[in-house]
């Protein structure tokens, strides 16, 4: 019976006659480039703490019948640098934003500042300030709780304030680029030199991210951005 | 196995790897003188007084893919030597995604014969089916894959619910009845009795979620409808479905309760109209009907409105988080369900089509095809142009070409052959006028459609056809004047 020959030689010719190109699958890259993105509220947490060590006096702690009054040296900081790895980093970040609302009883507060350094040309490329905003007006990151004229904390006068931490385009280009280490600045800011100690405080905190990137994984020869060994 | 052999199977695999299409081979729908053709138009009579399909066939196997194709996930870069894919470095994301449609649907359907029989009766035909029809499809959203590949963005609310699946599959026993008036209008009917076996689907879903740095928020309603025949379905207490529970068979129930359990109704309609000798004018309704799933059913409906404002952590607070976490997400959601009855209908299909006879052995034509929405399937419409060249009653061929497809020109190839009683037949539709070879080494290239032709069916069958010369010796017979009275 010749007709399903015939037939399956139809398909083959019309098939051969209609190929369009080859693709030769053992030339498959492996190469990737995936942008990402990511904005998701991440913590809420509220940190506590009643009965501090001492006596009691309307809840102030005292001493010997006195209060006690604690002392901060200005603009006290810390610092940590970190060398920034330039190969095997397959996450890219385009930008960074970590937004924060904050209710700080505590009088004291707290800035970050980030400094690109290229240690191999000894100079520092640029520092970012992450100020807080607050109304467009920049703010440190944690703002100390406002202290009256008693060298107490104005309970009444502590509020949750919003803000966000801005890292763009601006600083991941020296990050990825010219820098070779990052410092972090850590520097404690106070509203009054002296100040007496409530029996309780708290902060409540909420954190949330929006991010943006890309994974890359690249294969090729001279790309400092190769991952394979 | 010679290497020509090879080369066939190799192009057979591709084609079928490349799956596509809904429902039914359009190609034949014009091949009026053969036994298949009634599938279409239930008005279409075989030439032959009588017909047997050689049982288990026909058979028809189709697949369905209304967005991505393989060509679409890799291809040669025009701007290096390589092969690449959508998340290359080289290409667009972007554009990947722009080919897509917000609810993509792979489906797979398969019909089998094994009994099929039918007989002309003066101006009548009588036709028997009984056969086994299956249909699944799974789909997806593109927004998930958008989520997945390249994560949330804030601000916006992505819709999940073109998430589904189902599976259907039935029996059909029908009985098309044709008749003809004068060689100038023919009308035929087919009703169908149905009988379910199985049905699991989760197809009518929604699910949406926004997101946002804020807060994650998501609305949700998923349901889950099973029958299967003779089974007995794990429950719980509440009447819901038991994921962790067993399926048992119904030992108590005969073999007849079980296949009567869930039944339905089906028919198909059609005509053919010759307003002159050269001219056919068609219109057929196939797979109307509905099947009502009575017994061993199972619905299941989850539906929770849950917020995400971030992990809730409390120093000191020895509770697990991730298990609070789980807790409240848990306590978001409720499930319902019961075992009530529900209606499932069939995939109706509409055509429309004219054909005119050019020569004596050669029509061409025009055929519009409506689906209507069926599950994950949204309603969808093909215009066709068709010729049949049949140069004997033992041999015929046809095509239809579908240039107005948005997923790219395609070919539907047919052929019909008989010797002496035995007739055999094959039909491919949406064949693609391009493909890619794809090569692994050096072994023989695999085609795939290119141009983003998803679609593919076939139908084969082979049929004892007797009294092929019927309907010619009904015409040398005919008296000049017809009357009842010479009956």
């Amino acid at each position: 019976m010749k007709q399903p020959h015939l037939l399956f030689l139809l398909l083959a010719v019309s098939l051969l006659a209609c190929k369009k190109e080859t693709i030769q699958m053992d030339n498959l890259s492996t190469d990737v480039k995936v942008p990402h993105q990511i904005a998701i509220p991440l913590l809420q947490t509220s940190m506590v703490f009643e009965e501090v060590a001492g006596r009691q006096a309307d809840s102030i702690i005292e001493y010997r019948g006195d209060s006690i009054l604690l002392f901060f040296p200005a603009d006290f900081s810390l610092r940590d640098t970190m060398e920034i790895p330039k190969t095997g980093q397959n996450l890219r970040f385009e930008h960074f934003y970590l937004y924060h609302g904050i209710q700080n009883m505590f009088p004291i507060g707290l800035d970050i500042d980030l400094v690109l350094r290229n240690d191999d040309l000894n100079v520092n490329l640029d520092t970012f300030s992450l100020k807080g905003k607050d109304a467009d007006v920049d703010v440190p990151f944690i703002e100390p709780a406002p202290v009256g004229s008693n060298n107490l904390v104005d309970e009444s006068a502590v509020h949750e304030k919003e803000g966000y931490l801005a890292l763009d385009s601006t600083f991941f280009n020296q990050y990825y680029g010219d820098a070779t280490h990052l410092i972090i600045v850590f520097t404690l800011q106070q509203t009054a030199d002296t100040l007496r100690i409530l029996d309780h405080y708290n902060m409540d905190i909420r954190l949330s991210i929006d991010a943006s990137g890309y994974y890359i994984r690249e294969e090729t020869a001279d790309s400092t951005q190769t991952t394979t060994p | 196995m010679t290497e020509r052999a090879k080369r066939y199977l190799a192009i057979m695999a591709g084609m079928l790897l490349a799956l596509g299409s809904y429902a039914q081979s359009n190609t034949m729908y014009y091949m009026t003188g053969q036994p298949q053709a009634y599938y279409l138009n239930p008005a279409s009579q075989p030439y032959c007084a009588f017909f047997l399909n050689i049982p288990l066939t026909p058979v028809f196997l189709e697949g369905s893919n209304n967005s991505i194709g393989f060509t679409d996930l890799v291809w040669n870069d025009p701007n290096s030597d390589a092969v690449i894919h959508p998340l290359h470095p080289n290409a667009s994301l972007d554009d990947f995604f722009a080919q897509m449609v917000d609810k993509n649907t792979v489906g797979l359907s398969f019909d089998a014969t094994p009994l099929s029989f039918g007989f002309r009766a003066k101006d009548m035909y009588f036709t028997f089916d009984a056969g086994l029809h299956t249909r699944a499809s799974i789909s997806y959203p593109t927004d998930l894959l958008d989520f997945v590949i390249r994560g949330n963005e804030n601000g916006r609310l992505y819709d999940f619910s073109g998430l589904g699946f189902h599976m259907s599959s039935y029996m059909e026993y029908a009985l098309g009845i044709s008749r003809n008036f004068y060689d100038m209008f023919t009308v035929g009917v087919r009703p169908k009795l149905l009988v379910g076996l199985a049905h699991v689907a989760s197809d009518d879903n929604h699910i949406q979620l926004y997101t946002s740095n804020r807060e994650w928020r998501m609305n949700s309603e998923i349901e889950l409808q099973m029958a299967l025949a003779g089974m007995n379905i794990p429950t719980k207490e509440n009447g819901t479905f038991d994921l962790s529970g067993k399926f048992t068979f119904d030992s108590t129930a005969s073999i007849g309760q079980i296949l009567t359990a869930n039944k339905g109704f089906g028919i198909d309609l059609g005509t053919h109209l010759k307003p002159t000798e050269s001219l056919t004018l068609s219109f057929s309704a196939v797979d109307i009907g509905f099947i009502k799933w009575q017994k061993y059913t199972q619905s299941t409906t989850l539906t929770g409105n849950f917020n995400f404002e971030g992990v809730v952590y409390h120093p000191g607070d020895t509770t697990n988080i991730m298990q609070s976490f789980t807790d409240s997400l848990k306590s978001e959601f409720k499930t319902t369900g019961s075992e009530a009855a529900f209606t499932t209908t069939l995939p109706t299909k509409l055509f429309l089509g004219g054909s005119y006879a050019l020569l004596p052995s050669v029509d061409a034509g025009i055929l519009a095809r409506m689906d209507l929405p069926y599950m994950n399937d949204p309603l969808k419409t093909n215009i066709m142009l068709h010729a049949n060249w049949h140069p004997s009653r033992a041999l015929a061929f046809a095509f239809n070409y579908s240039p107005f497809k948005n997923s790219g020109s395609t070919l539907g190839v047919g052929v019909f052959t008989r010797i002496l009683f035995l007739s055999s037949y094959l039909y491919f539709d949406y064949f693609p006028m391009e493909y890619n070879s794809y090569k692994f080494g050096n072994l023989p290239g695999i085609p795939f459609p290119a141009n983003g032709v998803k679609q593919f069916n076939i139908r084969f069958g082979t049929s004892i056809m007797i009294g092929n010369n019927q309907m010619k010796k009904l015409k040398k017979d005919k008296p000049m004047y017809y009357s009842d009275e010479n009956e």
